[in-house]
């Protein structure tokens, strides 16, 4: 065992950070009503490192990295989730139209990162091991990255979720309570983005649509406090996480695919569990 | 006495277009200000170019500055987010910086009294979007209050209560209004919950005018 957690500890650690981090944030998008963004992000961030791939030459793949969410991943999928983000908006809560704007930036990026590896092969190497979730090859460097930012996140969600509330239950109250809707909007946003970067960058989009949409799902209906229902969906995450893992490691099933299928137990369980007992 | 808030020769209205033409009003603290009009007069108008949300097309609107609360109408609460009573009304305290503390001891304890206040004993750890409307327009007026606001705002907070509640929602805004606070408060419904109010505006075809107390008129049933 003690070989396993050498090989692959950095992995499993910077999973746990990212499935205690995103369904936190998920919850307060569905919430919000703006859950297409957890979609949406992900994808965007994973066009950008195809941008990077194709621009960069998939230098990084030649650099031995191909798995692993080395720096040029980081910057590029931030790009990518810049510009996603830029394009769905941050409003206090999705309308139609951000909802339809959400949705095309999936449909525009999932072009985008099946188009551009075409006109790379190796970048196409580098965008299929993302989009499986090949992150067993995660290095030290990368773990740091992934920590430090999910500890950076977490503690402003901690501090900050109570106005994130306000602003999501009642934005013209907050105003007149002096609250500014719009950076506290932007500061929601930008923590949902390095969730997104990080995610993507290392676990790839599919686990980090996983643990942004579909821990929460599960928590949101049974959940007697906000507080409860961020606290209980990062619980479900890091379950449906580990669950995930060992599907991944028993079948030698690709993770990212295994973050989603390994999150719907938990959150069906979590469902009927905290429903009845609400 | 002061003027808290002050309306000069102000046109009120939305996008460019004036609702309320002519407003010239001043008010000192400790008053309880009632409007009253039909739905769709201008009375919400009114209010959110009192506190700052609506600038004012034309003239000016002065307020010296000081801690402000708003009671919005019971359907401005978005039910998606299953936030506790207790989460709600301590959103109400909150620090306007997003770096500031969480509220203390003091403001939890005076949340609770609201509660009790309010008939919402034990109603703390329930889910705001669980309540009825009556209890989720308390619960808005326990919010506002928490943070003992200088300049108060209701917009038809009584709309769903019944004549005992509502009764008991006043007699907290008029603690408030003891306490120093202007309050500004809209009703279509005159009943005999409003008979504490110190000052009544009517608006009627785009003008706000003083009126007679309603208890002085015999408007009250």
């Amino acid at each position: 065992m003690s070989i396993y957690l050498e090989l692959f500890g950095a992995s499993l650690a910077a999973l746990a950070c990212l499935a205690v981090a995103a369904p936190a944030f998920g919850a307060f998008l569905h919430a919000r009503g703006t859950v297409l963004q957890g979609l949406a992000l992900p994808q965007a961030a994973l066009a950008g490192i195809a941008i990077g791939a194709l621009i960069e030459g998939a230098g990084h793949a030649h650099a031995g990295h191909t798995h692993t969410g080395s720096g040029i991943a980081f910057g590029w999928a931030a790009v990518g989730t810049l510009l996603g983000l830029c394009a769905v908006g941050v409003r206090w809560r999705s309308s139609g139209v951000e909802n339809g704007r959400a949705a095309v930036v999936f449909c525009v990026a999932s072009a985008l990162a099946v188009l551009l590896p075409t006109f790379s092969p190796t970048g196409a190497l580098h965008l299929e091991a993302r989009t499986r979730g090949e992150i067993l090859a995660i290095g030290g460097a990368d773990l740091i990255a992934v920590a430090a930012a999910t500890a950076v996140v977490v503690a402003t969600l901690v501090r900050t979720w109570r106005h994130v509330l306000l602003v999501g239950q009642d934005p013209t109250a907050a105003r007149v309570h002096g609250l500014s809707v719009l950076r506290t909007n932007l500061v929601f946003n930008g923590c949902v983005a390095v969730v997104t970067v990080v995610g993507t960058a290392t676990a790839g989009p599919l686990a980090t649509f996983g643990l942004l949409v579909v821990p929460a799902i599960g928590c949101q209906a049974g959940a007697p406090s906000m507080r409860a229902f961020l606290a209980r969906s990062s619980m479900v995450g890091l379950v449906g996480a580990s669950l995930s893992v060992a599907l991944s490691f028993w079948a030698d099933l690709p993770l990212g695919p295994c973050v989603v299928v390994g999150c719907l137990p938990a959150t069906l369980v979590a469902r009927v569990v905290w429903r009845t007992g609400s | 006495m002061r003027p808290v808030l002050g309306f000069r020769s102000a046109a009120l209205g939305h996008s460019g277009r004036a609702v309320l033409t002519g407003v010239d009003l001043e008010f000192g603290a400790g008053r309880f200000v009632l409007v009253e009009g039909a739905s769709g007069s201008g009375k919400t108008t009114l209010l959110h170019s009192a506190i700052g949300l609506l600038p004012p097309i034309s003239g000016a609107v002065e307020r010296t500055p000081g801690v402000r609360a708003l009671v919005p109408q019971i359907d401005a609460l978005d039910g998606a987010h299953p936030a506790s009573v207790l989460e709600t009304v301590l959103s109400g305290a909150l620090s306007v910086h997003l770096s500031g503390s969480s509220p203390g001891a003091e403001v939890r304890q005076r949340a609770f009294e609201l509660l009790d206040a309010l008939d919402l004993t034990g109603f703390a750890d329930r889910r705001v979007d669980h309540l009825s409307g009556g209890q989720r327009q308390r619960v808005l007026v326990a919010r506002a209050l928490v943070r003992q606001p200088d300049l108060l705002i209701l917009d038809e907070p009584t709309s769903a209560l019944d004549e005992r509640s509502a009764r008991r929602v006043l007699s907290l805004v008029r603690a408030a209004v003891e306490r120093g606070a202007l309050v500004l408060a809209a009703t279509h419904r005159l009943d005999e919950a409003w008979i504490e109010v110190d000052d009544v505006l009517r608006i009627a075809g785009g003008v706000v005018e003083v009126a007679e107390l309603p208890q002085s008129t015999g408007a009250l049933p």
